[in-house]
């Protein structure tokens, strides 16, 4: 998850990528799922998070999480 | 005190802006006192009418008139208002500057911080797949072509598309043997041979200004993303990053060509973030035309040069923060006739 520390986000959800200088737009879910992945939080403990905060089951929210996961990997940001 | 007067070239800041006009900014926001001659081939460019960059400006003879008519023309500036630092900006032009630079330094007490003959030519475009091989990064499939005759030979094995160089100026993306025949003849009219053919590189463009001290280390560099360009590959909006691999193909090639003075190292990288698959593209042996982002981000690395030719020392760090943005904008100046009539018939 080191990609994922050196990111530099806005509450807003625009993030830039100071190794790489891409920059793209979160929405409010992806914003939550990488501050709790930057807390050091596995995806699983995530998706428990995100199944109490918001009206989703765990299993859904860990899907979302997963596919996040997987787009942030093609822009080489987490491994 | 007698004011320091630094002479800078490439004072076209056009759609194709040389790297005069930012050098010349970056030297006066440092120290408002110099004196700054801008060195023109043209009194059309814009420099000759930016009074609040450059205190005097000159025209200098074509490259192609030899070193004997351009030491003629330095001395003819200095006799009339001084030059202690020459800072030359454009390629056409380097070759004359590096090969002389001792005797400019030794008989006319002219200075300037230049590479030598021997790191000039291996960053040349026809040398870089060397270059490249030294310092352990990838290169573009290259072909060097000579003449007509070997150009319509190369031709015949190149896959399309291909992009035609000049050894100096200009690129073309060509897609088929007509069209890259064309513009190899249309770049060699205007720049002379070699013609490089070249593979093109997908990826995002990263590039690196820096200055080197000569000895294989760095005093000041700062990697850049171009986000946006013109059709003529010209920045116009940047961004800047902290790239460890890029860095570290920064220091090798200080490392291994020991260079002096400024470059710029333009690049491809197709996984920028993962490091791998960096193309070394070009090695420019001064400074580019958006030297200014770097004094923006407090890393002013003409005022640099400057301290290092007058002290040895200089200020080497390269702190910056990533993410500091550039945006470049077209800006007009109204002057009257004098000037121009000024420029069009006196020896200037």
């Amino acid at each position: 998850m080191d990609g994922l520390a050196k990111l530099a986000i806005n509450d807003k959800g625009f993030t830039f990528d100071p190794a790489t200088g891409e920059s793209f737009r979160m929405n409010d879910s992806a914003l939550v799922i990488i501050r709790h992945l930057r807390q050091g939080l596995s995806p699983e403990q995530v998706a428990s998070e995100m199944s109490r905060s918001f009206a989703v089951s765990e299993s859904t929210a860990l899907e979302d999480i997963l596919e996040l996961m997987m787009q942030l990997r093609s822009f080489g940001i987490c491994s | 005190m007698k004011k320091q007067v630094i002479a800078i070239s490439g004072i076209n800041a056009t759609d194709n802006p040389g790297p005069g006009v930012p050098v010349a900014r970056s030297l006066k926001e440092a120290n408002p006192e110099i004196f700054t001659v801008g060195l023109s081939y043209d009194l059309h460019d814009p420099g000759n009418y930016m009074d609040f960059v450059f205190d005097a400006t000159f025209r200098l003879p074509y490259p192609t008139q030899g070193w004997e008519a351009l030491k003629r023309k330095l001395l003819d500036i200095k006799a009339r208002c001084g030059l202690d630092v020459v800072i030359p900006c454009l390629d056409a032009e380097l070759p004359l500057f590096v090969g002389h630079q001792e005797e400019l330094l030794r008989d006319f007490g002219i200075k300037s911080f230049l590479p030598t003959n021997q790191q000039f030519n291996l960053r040349a475009k026809d040398h870089l797949v060397a270059l490249c091989n030294d310092i352990g990064c990838r290169h573009p499939e290259t072909k060097v072509v000579n003449s007509l005759n070997s150009l319509q030979e190369s031709l015949k094995d190149t896959n399309y598309p291909v992009v035609v160089k000049g050894n100096y100026y200009m690129a073309k993306f060509a897609f088929t043997p007509d069209d890259a025949c064309h513009s190899a003849i249309e770049i060699a009219n205007d720049w002379g041979w070699p013609i490089l053919l070249q593979k093109p590189v997908s990826g995002v463009e990263l590039n690196v200004v820096g200055l080197g001290d000569g000895q294989g280390g760095s005093l000041g560099h700062m990697a850049i993303k171009k986000l946006k360009t013109t059709k003529l590959g010209k920045i116009w909006n940047g961004i800047t990053i902290k790239s460890a691999a890029l860095e570290a193909l920064t220091e090798r090639f200080l490392e291994a060509t020991k260079w002096r003075g400024p470059y710029e190292l333009e690049c491809m990288v197709s996984q920028a973030a993962l490091g791998e698959e960096i193309y070394l593209i070009e090695v420019n042996p001064r400074f580019p035309a958006w030297v200014y982002f770097a004094t923006g981000c407090q890393l002013n690395l003409p005022q640099r040069l400057i301290d290092f030719v007058n002290t040895g020392n200089c200020e080497a760090s390269c702190e910056y923060e990533a993410g500091r943005y550039f945006v470049r904008y077209c800006f007009e100046l109204v002057t009257d006739l004098e000037k121009l009539q000024e420029l069009s018939v006196e020896d200037w």
